[in-house]
């Protein structure tokens, strides 16, 4: 019996307004690719942040290679063996590979009664690090900045190493990842495994918890639920696992009569992210738009939306073409975008929520720019009711209110410019469960009831799959296949995404390399 | 750089009557205000002179010149913004009015005109490349402060003109029903800027900035017109105050408005206003201003020489910010 | 057995005796240099050089027979290993830059002192010859990229990688600059004219040292300008009223840097934006000025006291302390532990906590550092004429800013190098200096000033827009 070379016991850990964990025990073995799956707020993020010592626990214990440890700062985790990765890379864009790895202990040389860093050793041993990557065609002299995802990844990767970490922590590391780098990233971490080093692999795409980990243990609400091997279960029961109710009951979505194409697009194209997009969305048709992160998908939104306005191609709603160069433009056509990133591009968390909701449509509640707030105060009041918004009323500061009342606040504010075309990015997200059949409820009404052409972009294969009349999937900015709901399965629609070409009758995919 | 108000009950623009008093007492814009209070009543004990309507007029005149700067600077540092090349826009629209009225020979109310219209540009430029290339405030006006004031300079040579007709003075030295001319436009600026700020969808634009410039944009807010427009009127401002300082002053020199700047920056700090953005008022401005005024004042009626009293602004400015940073984290802590 | 990612020892880098080789040799060239006649005259460009008289030949370069010969070919050798040993990662790089400086310097001595100058007409630059100023240059792009981590270049030395950054783009303007003007109006590069034009900037550019640290943490300070007048009355009445000239001398380093510390204090623990920080200083500092000296100058002090006015070897000391200053900046920035902070807290402070480095500490230092470095600046500037103004020049915070940000320092923190505001202080002087030289008036400097900074802001933000995201 291998002693573990992390132990969690019993650690709560409280902020102010939620409690992100709950009594969880949790251990990993050396030499050991431990999933660690969860939705977002189901408190993974602050189970490896208390372990990596950025916060203390409110009560319980961490115990490293056999012995309780208390970090009073993420350093002292770092220097005894536990390095983590987290998604925004902690890197300096204008210094050196050699320098990034190893900025703060970097290998000194005397002179007399000076001391310098000594340059030479530093890169030595930096292309010594990343050899034992086996990442051989690196220039360690070079700007960090000027290296893409994968490779500053790699750089971060070296950085780890750099601190003979033995636990070592990666928190959704294949994001922003292209799929060669995908394939790289994995070989890295059994490499890892090999020499013994503990590993928290954190995801939420259930297809990496089946390639990579020896053993999962899934999160739901900062409770522990379960660890399993990963050779003794199956997606279903992950699935099951997380949500905690079977997924027949999620997805509510209503009989709809379909009518006219309201939103087209026609040959989109804006850098990498959209090459050359094409699709139509009808009235009363809700199209889920599926693909792993990367593929594209909030950013062919965002051109549509006008955020970042097409390099070429053509929008066209209800039939018109339309050129749209900001946002406020896409208002006006009829155009609701209910984005990916709720607390940065979704709300202003230091307004009120009256201030939220009136926020796209300051227009119709105001006279000659005049602000009318019996109007906002009315509005805010209608939607607090019709979406059972919990709080105490329009003057509450949205900043306060949880996840899935947030998003019902950007929800009603998007409904409230009366638009014909929703664009839905990640809808619930960081939702409760309760609040996340509410919003899908509330969906399936727009589409059937009022009319609305809902696309909407999805990470969830069971939310995909239940919600949408039509499927598209998109892979490296491009749309690759299309499903409609009754040919539709995970399997096909996860091949898509995965490979391009569409499913092969034997069951496996191609899998090939993208250029960078 | 936006300043999360953490306290439950605090929205940025209130409407109801009755909290709506009692935040206002307990703000920073009311603890300045009840200070400003109690600074009135010590200074005109100690000095008669002090509340006579020729002083109180006179200090109006000072204040009318920082007073319009620090109406658009208000706006600006709400949406996390900074202007700094407000004095040198103040002297080159000062050095334009002598130019083309002295040496290209346009009637004064032409050469006017061309000024303002200048300053416009000047402020419009700086508010163009902000957006478009998204240069950092502090940097872009850093920049044009050299360069504005470079053109002042250079179009000057730093030769002065003298030599206006008399009823050019009177926009700096005149009065209006008693009250001297540039107060009363002070006045009129205040209250359209104070009415825009908090009662309109241009003013809720600006907090929003403020708060989240993002977020303001994907709720479909025009940031860019907004930004550029705020830009443009503090240029504006800058040169109906270079018209006025020379109408006051009757020459024109080069190197007006040096530092005016600081004062603009400091009174809208000094008022409440956070220097990360999304709060602020221009009510606090005023208070602001008229405090900053009445320090000069106390100090000059003392027989504290002028330039003591930028030592003290200075200091006022740092204080002012330390303050405010710990009422920030004192609410934050409710 | 510990499970470990790695399982190698460090790798030391080799040091073989061949590295001291160069150095050896620049040594050996400068003693005998130092045995030569010529070496003790004051003037540059002197004509009368006796020991060289003998082997005159007809035309202007009098090739010399006798062992002079061996000075250019022992600093062209010099020059040739120093950047072979740059290009080669196993020498230490420092000593390969000194070695290549060295190389030059002793060269262009030899070039002054050893041709001949016929009448008065002749030029430096015609003296010197295209070739020595090609030379020049070449050598200091090379030590400038010793410092510099390379944008996206194989490992192989490449010409193109030189002229890729913001420093060598100054170099080039520089002497792009002396060419066009100098063409155009011969006197612009009359020796007087050229050392007049380094000299003149060069306590801006000793300020603009602790400048660049300041801006490249993320910070600006723009009441430096009230401080070095402030410090410079300072020295100036220390000296009046007794005191011995080097207290006079090194007290306004330590006030200076005392001052940064309040600065730096108010910025990194009490969280007051720099910005604000430091316009608040800027007028408490020129009050404080304004009160104390009633307007009145400093005059009268005693005459060891003018620094500034020295001239060892012929060169002005404003000059020399500009150019071994801003040498041993870039030396410590590059290879201390601190100086590599600066550019980690300005790049990304979030990563620079989790490194273990206390963004607070570093910004506190910087400060001082800063403040220290305008009480250099201040006593040179202090001692450069007979009285001391009760004023600073105007707008000197902005020359200072202005030859940091021109430099390459980014504003948004993380990037530059003083090598660079050096440079950029020169060239800003140059461009005053050739302004007149050219009948332009010296009143639109400011304007130039300006757009410099317009200009480079907006190629560093196209820059970092251009890069992977």
């Amino acid at each position: 019996m291998t002693v573990p070379i992390l132990q969690v016991k019993d650690i709560h850990k409280r902020f102010p307004g939620v409690q992100a964990l709950r009594g969880v025990n949790f251990e990993v073995l050396p030499g050991e690719i431990h999933a660690l799956l969860g939705e977002n707020g189901a408190g993974k993020s602050t189970l490896i942040k208390t372990i990596a010592g950025v916060h203390a626990p409110d009560t319980g214990q961490v115990v490293f290679d056999g012995k309780p440890v208390n970090f009073s700062n993420p350093r002292e985790a770092q220097q005894l063996g536990i390095a983590t990765i987290y998604q925004e890379l902690s890197l300096y864009p204008e210094l050196t590979v050699a320098e990034n790895i190893f900025m703060g202990h970097a290998p000194r040389r005397r002179f007399g009664p000076f001391q310098f860093l000594d340059w030479d050793a530093m890169e030595a041993r930096a292309l010594q690090l990343l050899a034992e990557l086996e990442i051989y065609d690196m220039d360690v002299r070079r700007r960090v900045g000027t290296f893409n995802v994968g490779n500053r990844q790699r750089v971060e990767i070296a950085k780890a190493l750099s601190f003979n970490a033995r636990l070592l922590i990666m928190d959704e590391p294949t994001a922003a990842l292209t799929e060669a780098d995908v394939e790289n990233l994995f070989r890295i971490v059994r490499l890892l495994r090999e020499r013994g080093v503990g590993i928290i692999y954190i995801t939420h795409k259930l297809v990496e918890v089946f390639e990579l980990a020896d053993r999962v243990t899934v999160f739901r609400d900062g409770q522990y639920i379960d660890t399993k091997n990963v050779s003794e279960t199956n997606e279903q029961e992950l699935i099951s696992m997380m949500v905690g109710r079977t997924i027949e009951n999620l997805f509510p979505k209503k009989e709809s009569e379909i009518k006219d194409v309201v939103l087209e697009v026609r040959n989109l194209v804006h850098g990498s992210n959209t090459r050359d997009v094409s699709f139509k969305v009808r009235a009363g048709e809700i199209v889920g738009l599926a693909g792993l992160v990367g593929s594209g998908r909030s950013e062919t939104a965002q051109v549509i939306f006008g955020v970042t306005p097409p390099e070429s191609g053509e929008i066209l709603v209800g039939g018109k073409s339309v050129k749209i160069n900001h946002p406020s433009e896409a208002v006006k056509h009829g155009i609701a975008y209910v984005p990916e990133d709720r607390g940065l591009q979704g709300l202003v968390k230091a307004m009120n929520i009256g201030e939220n909701i009136s926020m796209a449509v300051l227009g119709e509640i105001s006279n000659a720019s005049f602000i009318d707030y019996r109007k906002e105060d009315q509005l805010a009041r209608r939607t607090i009711d019709q979406f059972a918004i919990r709080a105490y009323g329009p003057e509450q500061v949205v900043n306060k209110l949880s996840g899935g009342n947030q998003q019902k606040v950007v929800v009603g504010k998007w409904l409230a410019s009366a638009p014909r075309i929703l664009i839905m990015d990640e809808p619930t997200r960081g939702v409760d469960v309760g609040a996340k059949s509410e919003i899908h409820r509330l969906m399936s009404e727009l589409a059937s009831d009022r009319g609305l052409a809902i696309l909407m972009i999805s990470s969830e294969l069971p939310e995909i799959l239940g919600m949408s009349d039509r499927i598209l999937v998109m892979r490296s900015g491009q749309i690759v296949a299309e499903f409609t709901r009754e040919e539709a399965t995970q399997e096909k629609i996860g091949a898509a995404m995965m490979s391009a070409g569409s499913y092969a009758a034997n069951g496996t995919g191609q899998k090939e390399s993208v250029a960078q | 750089m936006a300043a999360i108000n953490e306290s439950t009950q605090q929205p940025v623009q209130q409407r109801n009557l009755s909290k709506r008093l009692q935040d206002m007492i307990l703000s920073q814009e009311g603890i300045l205000f009840i200070i400003l209070v109690i600074t009135i009543i010590i200074l005109s004990n100690s000095n008669a002179n002090f509340l006579t309507s020729q002083n109180l007029f006179n200090q109006g005149r000072l204040l009318a010149e920082v007073g319009l700067i620090a109406l658009p600077m208000t706006f600006i540092i709400i949406t996390g913004g900074i202007d700094l090349s407000v004095g040198s826009i103040l002297g080159l629209s000062a050095i334009l009015v002598g130019y083309t009225w002295n040496n290209l020979g346009l009637p004064l109310e032409a050469a006017i005109v061309v000024a303002l219209l200048v300053s416009c540009v000047a402020g419009f430029l700086n508010g163009l490349i902000i957006v478009r290339v998204n240069v950092p405030p502090l940097i872009m006006t850093l920049a044009t402060l050299a360069f504005y004031r470079g053109l002042a300079q250079g179009i000057s040579e730093a030769r002065s003109v003298t030599g206006y007709p008399e009823w050019f003075f009177g926009l700096g030295q005149g009065t209006i029903l008693g009250i001297p001319t540039q107060l009363v436009i002070l006045g009129i600026a205040i209250i359209i800027s104070g009415i825009v700020l908090a009662r309109t969808t241009f003013g809720r634009t600006l907090y929003a900035i403020g708060n989240n410039m993002v977020g303001a944009r994907y709720s479909g807010l025009p940031v860019e017109r907004v930004t550029l427009a705020i830009y443009t009127f503090s240029g504006l401002m800058a040169g109906i105050s270079g018209v006025i300082f020379v109408s006051r002053f009757t020459t024109t020199r080069s190197d007006m408005g040096s530092g005016l700047e600081l004062d603009a920056i400091a009174a809208v700090v000094l008022g409440g206003t956070s220097i990360f953005g999304g709060k602020g008022s221009i009510i606090g401005t005023v208070i602001g201003l008229v405090m900053i005024q009445l320090l000069r004042n106390g100090m000059a009626i003392n027989n504290i020489t002028s330039d003591a009293t930028i030592v003290v602004i200075g200091s006022v400015l740092i204080f002012a910010i330390l303050v405010n940073n710990l009422i920030q984290r004192l609410r934050t802590a409710e | 057995m510990t499970a470990s990612m790695t399982s190698a020892k460090p790798v030391s880098a080799r040091f073989s005796p061949i590295v001291l080789l160069p150095l050896l040799l620049a040594l050996a060239v400068f003693i005998a240099f130092q045995f030569l006649p010529f070496v003790n005259q004051p003037e540059l460009g002197a004509t009368t050089i006796p020991v060289l008289t003998e082997s005159r030949s007809n035309n202007e370069v009098g090739v010399p027979t006798n062992g002079l010969i061996l000075i250019p070919i022992a600093s062209g050798v010099l020059l040739l290993l120093g950047i072979w040993n740059l290009s080669n990662v196993q020498m230490i790089r420092a000593t390969s830059a000194i070695t290549v400086l060295v190389g030059v310097l002793v060269l262009e001595y030899f070039v002054i002192f050893a041709m001949d100058y016929s009448g008065e007409q002749s030029t430096y630059l015609g003296s010197m010859g295209i070739g020595f100023w090609a030379l020049l240059i070449l050598a200091f792009l090379m030590i400038v990229q010793v410092f510099l981590p390379r944008a996206a270049a194989d490992r192989e030395f490449q010409l193109r990688s030189l002229i890729s950054n913001q420093e060598s783009a100054i170099a080039i303007a520089l002497v792009v600059l002396i060419l066009v003007i100098g063409t155009s109006n011969p006197r612009f590069v009359s020796t007087n004219n050229i050392l007049d034009v380094l000299q003149g900037n060069a306590y801006i550019a000793v300020a603009a040292i602790g400048m660049s640290m300041v801006i490249i943490t993320g910070n600006i300070d723009i009441s430096v300008g009230s401080l070095i007048g402030l410090l410079a009355i300072i020295s100036g009445r220390l000296v009046v009223s007794g005191a011995p000239v080097w207290v006079a001398w090194l007290a306004p380093l330590f006030i200076g840097a005392a001052i940064g510390a309040l600065i730096g204090v108010l910025v990194a623990y009490l969280r007051v934006p720099a910005i604000v920080v430091t316009l608040g200083m800027f007028s408490i500092l020129k009050g404080v000025l304004i009160i104390w000296t009633n307007g009145q100058r400093v005059t009268d002090m005693p005459p060891d006291f003018y620094l500034a006015q020295m001239r060892p070897l012929g060169i002005s000391m404003p000059i020399w302390f500009m150019i071994i200053l801003t040498i041993l900046a870039a030396i410590w920035m590059r290879y201390s532990g601190l100086g590599r902070a600066l550019y980690a807290v300005g790049g990304n402070a979030e990563a620079a906590r989790l490194s273990g480095i206390s963004q607070q500490r570093v910004v506190l230092q910087v400060f001082m550092i800063n403040g220290f470095f305008a009480g250099i600046a201040s006593v040179l500037y202090a001692t450069q004429l007979n009285i001391i103004q009760a004023t600073p020049p105007p707008a000197l915070e902005l020359a200072i800013i202005t030859s940091a940000v021109v430099g390459g320092v980014s504003i948004l923190g993380g990037k530059g190098t003083v090598i660079g505001a050096m440079l950029a202080a020169i060239l800003l002087n140059a461009i005053r200096s050739g302004m007149i030289f050219i009948n332009v008036s010296p009143f639109w400097i400011q304007a130039v000033q300006g757009i410099l900074i317009l200009v480079t802001v907006l190629i560093d933000l196209l820059r970092r827009r251009r890069q992977a995201v």
